[in-house]
């Protein structure tokens, strides 16, 4: 099996105004995914149609070789889920709930529960609505981690965390995935956070998944070039132009990806000079890529 | 699996059990009392008026414990848009029945509460030649009850979904506005005839029209 | 609700809707109370004026409608109805359409049941008096509505008012009951007399025979006690069957005054202390002489006795009737008679027949259970179909 999670053509409508159309996103075996897209871009819904907790109108899903939603148990019992709200029953306490969640898994370690449950510093007789965020953050991860899973899903594992629960957190994921080379799905939309861990990238905004790429790619691929004298209409060059815009004078902003040094030449035989070459970070980078987007976007939508 | 999930139901409705026993042992002591009077527990009439008496609390009994275990599982669930439910690595239908039988199961501990407060309230008062005891029937007839009860209000719940309360209430204010209606203006009652239905077989409340005696011919 | 409070999944939304129900009941309650007890604030002299001129005018109208009726009881209604050997006049300006019809299919239904439960000797019961349907006077409808009066002819007394929305059965239980007032009319004076005037004109239903099973196992008589517990002879007093000189010891026994008194209402002052000595402290000597100052009950109620009687019709076929009309003699020689067996076997068959009906106590029956198990199952099957 060499994709964890592959999607095809995935369509999904929620009421009169929220759609995911067409989705198509690759999951590799083995890597870290991050799942980058601002509030509202859909990645929760998607990430709740991979594990069959909501159906799709259209399309296919694949989740470690099972069929979602024909065979999507089979898949749950080797995932690791962590969602974006506490999803727990309150009123249990934190041994009852490790307890409870223990009984749906066959493959639950308890000893490895029990030494995360002292690392994450977690009080067993303390009930879950009395944990604060971070530490209800931390018992959904050392709940998700506890079986060995395969495909660890986590969506916005560390929103609203302080900068030590999530370091911890982090910490113990990437010590995880090194140990048992698991695939991981993780959202954010924090970019700088995920630039750390992740090697892969798909980027959500408005229900459509509007790049996906490896990290490396993502984050040394868009430039932003000063240009001046290019024409017009400049004909089709060999890199992607995402946006184009005027600056002060006669002089163009133009955000590019797939740059490449060679690529000089293009704009000479048009007639424009390159003026300066731009490296993005990984912020600026998911912000010009998603300018892109919604620009290319007809009106209306 | 299972006895977690019984567990949980457990805790989530152990003080609504434990209130429904206290009651159960509390209440047709009393209620007989009141009704055999207090000169000589001889007064063969006043055992079987208490004994109807308590069989309308027996009744409501039956259903208050039906509603807090069916409904108790589901607003837990609710809550939490059943995000935990359907993460589970279960399916919905096999994850419904342990709901279900979890709460099924504990309807056995107001049942047994009955058994043995009939025992004690039975063993506390003289029993004339032509009258009989019946604990163990009576706790029989409140758990088959408490369970048909249960069952629809379990699948109302499940069914119906977050609209099953405001539904719930509706038909209860429909009920009471057509019955005064009815009552003002010397209508006929349009509710007899499927009330008849589900009280008579095979409808699912024929046990409730039967009778409900702890004491008995 | 916080966020917690949502999670702990408490009944939130669903409490909020159960007592926004349970408001409503209450506020319908005293509602309905408030309007019923007429409450307002009045001035109390405009009450007293409107009251007297309403008394005056309601006593008008009574005398007015008291001399209608006794006029109007002199002329039979024009229209009949008639189903095998009963006849009904009824008046035609009330009894149309719907009613009518009700009516008519109700004169059916006791038609034959008086023909199987009487024979063909009571074909002509109604010929010189037949059941009367009268429509009442706009001014003497009762609060629940009542437009009919059904009666006999030429027999006061005996009247039942319903609603023009009758239902069928209640229409033929009330042929049936006048007919059965007719029947007994003919009947030897010592029968007459036990039953009070009344001989069943129909089948008892099964309910009514647990009925008298409960009656008798908590009857305050020794006599019907004994009889639950197999005493033949005593049945036979118990049902008024064998003569008593002093009923207050031949049917209750001293332990039994005491139960009898407390059922009582309060009797005259000179009496009440004494019946208050003995229900409170039991004396004997206060028992029995307050217990005298009134009529001693009967053992069992009337209806036990006409139950004997129907099963005697029963078992006598469909002459019996006949036979108790051409019988002489006291009550048990005309129930033998009626029988075509001896008084002991009947009362024996009876006392049988109000056993058997016992109620089953509150046992479930295995079909009870079954069924019961089975709507368990069909509606889990049923929670389980849907996904949230």
């Amino acid at each position: 099996m060499s994709d964890a999670v592959l999607v095809r053509n995935l369509d999904y409508r929620a009421g009169k105004e929220f759609a995911i159309r067409d989705l198509a996103m690759t999951v590799p075996a083995g890597s870290v995914y991050g799942f980058l897209g601002p509030n509202g871009s859909g990645k929760t819904t998607t990430i709740q149609l991979l594990l069959g907790m909501r159906r799709a109108d259209a399309g296919t899903v694949s989740v470690l070789g099972h069929d979602v939603p024909a065979g999507v148990h089979k898949a749950l019992a080797r995932i690791g889920y962590v969602p974006e709200r506490l999803h727990l029953y309150p009123t249990l306490t934190v041994e009852e709930t490790l307890r409870y969640h223990a009984a749906f898994y066959p493959d639950w370690d308890t000893a490895r529960a029990e030494q995360l449950r002292r690392e994450f510093a977690l009080r067993a007789e303390q009930a879950v609505e009395r944990l604060s965020k971070g530490e209800a953050g931390k018992l959904m991860m050392l709940l998700a981690l506890a079986h060995t899973p395969e495909l660890l899903v986590l969506d916005e594992p560390t929103d609203g965390l302080d900068p030590v629960v999530r370091r911890d957190m982090l910490n113990a994921l990437l010590e995880y995935v090194s140990a048992r080379h698991a695939t991981v799905l993780i959202s954010s939309h924090l970019v700088h956070e995920q630039e750390r861990i992740c090697d892969h990238v798909g980027v959500m905004d408005d229900g459509r998944l509007v790049a996906e790429m490896p990290m490396h790619a993502f984050r040394s691929g868009i430039k932003r070039l000063r240009i001046t004298g290019a024409p017009r209409d400049a004909g089709s060059p060999p890199f992607t132009l995402l946006t184009r815009g005027l600056r002060a004078g006669r002089e163009e902003e133009w955000v590019v990806r797939g740059w490449q040094t060679e690529m000089h030449d293009w704009f000479t035989r048009v007639g424009g000079e390159v003026r300066e070459v731009i490296d993005l970070d990984l912020e600026e980078s998911f912000v010009e890529l998603l300018r892109a987007a919604r620009k290319s976007e007809p009106e209306g939508n | 699996m299972f006895r977690q999930v019984l567990y949980v139901q457990w805790k989530w409705a152990r003080l609504e059990l434990i209130v429904c026993a206290i009651a159960a042992f509390l209440i047709p002591p009393v209620v007989m009392n009141v009704f055999i009077g207090q000169y000589d527990t001889y007064y063969t009439r006043g055992l079987l008026t208490g004994s109807a008496a308590t069989g309308v609390f027996y009744v409501a009994l039956a259903l208050v414990v039906a509603v807090t275990l069916a409904a108790r599982p589901w607003n837990a669930d609710a809550a939490l848009n059943h995000a935990y439910a359907l993460s589970l690595p279960v399916s919905w239908s096999e994850f419904t029945r342990y709901r279900f039988l979890a709460g099924a199961v504990l309807l056995v501990v107001p049942a047994l509460t009955v058994w043995l407060s009939g025992i004690v309230t039975a063993g506390s008062i003289t029993i004339p030649p032509t009258l009989q005891a019946y604990p163990a029937s009576l706790a029989i007839r409140f758990l088959l009850m408490a369970l048909v009860l249960y069952s629809a209000v379990f699948a109302l719940q499940y069914v119906a979904g977050k609209r099953a309360a405001k539904l719930g209430a509706w038909v209860l204010v429909l009920l009471l506005v057509v019955e005064v209606v009815v009552q003002l203006f010397h209508l006929g009652d349009p509710f007899v005839p499927t009330w008849k239905l589900l009280t008579s077989w095979p409808g699912p409340f024929r046990l409730l029209t039967a009778r409900w005696m702890l004491i008995d011919v | 609700m916080s966020d917690a409070a949502r999670r702990r999944g408490g009944f939130g939304r669903a409490g909020r809707y159960v007592s926004l129900a349970l408001a409503l009941i209450a506020s319908t309650l005293l509602t309905s109370t408030l309007v019923a007890s007429g409450a307002g604030a009045q001035d109390a002299a405009q009450i007293r004026a409107r009251t007297l001129a309403a008394s005056r005018h309601a006593l008008a109208m009574r005398a007015r409608y008291d001399s209608a009726r006794r006029a109007a009881r002199a002329v039979l209604p024009s229209d009949s109805i008639r189903a095998g050997g009963l006849t009904l006049r009824v008046d035609p300006e009330v009894v149309r359409g719907t009613t009518r019809r009700t009516i008519e299919r109700a004169a059916a239904r006791a038609s034959e049941e008086i023909r199987r439960t009487l024979g063909s000797a009571a074909d002509d019961l109604t010929i010189g008096n037949p059941v009367v349907v009268r429509g009442l006077p706009a001014y003497a409808l009762t609060w629940r509505g009542s437009r009919l009066a059904f009666g006999l002819a030429g027999v006061p007394g005996r009247a039942s008012m319903y609603a023009l929305t009758l239902s069928e059965h209640e229409a033929t239980r009330t042929i049936l009951d006048l007919v059965g007032s007719l029947a007994a009319s003919r009947a030897p004076d010592s029968l007459r007399a036990w039953t009070y005037g009344w001989i069943p004109a129909f089948r008892e239903e099964e309910s009514r025979w647990a009925d008298f099973a409960v009656e008798l196992a908590v009857s305050r008589s020794f006599v019907a006690r004994a009889c639950h517990r197999g005493a033949l002879g005593q049945c036979e007093r118990a049902l008024g069957l064998v003569p008593v000189h002093d009923k207050l010891t031949e049917w209750y026994a001293p332990e039994d005054w005491r139960a009898l008194l407390d059922s009582w209402k309060p009797l005259d002052p000179d009496v009440e202390a004494v019946r208050r000595d003995c229900v409170e402290k039991g004396v004997p000597a206060s028992c029995e002489r307050a217990a005298r100052a009134r009529t001693v009950p009967l053992p069992l109620t009337m209806a036990a006795r006409q139950s004997l009687l129907g099963l005697a019709l029963e078992r006598g076929g469909t002459d019996a009737y006949r036979r108790l009309l051409a019988a002489r003699g006291g009550v048990r020689e005309v129930l033998a008679a009626t029988a075509g067996i001896g008084a002991d076997s009947l009362v024996a068959e009876w006392r049988a027949r109000v056993l058997a009906a016992s109620p089953h106590g509150t046992r479930p029956g295995a079909a009870e259970a079954g069924f019961a198990l089975a709507w368990v199952v069909l509606l889990s099957v049923a929670a389980a179909r849907r996904r949230p």
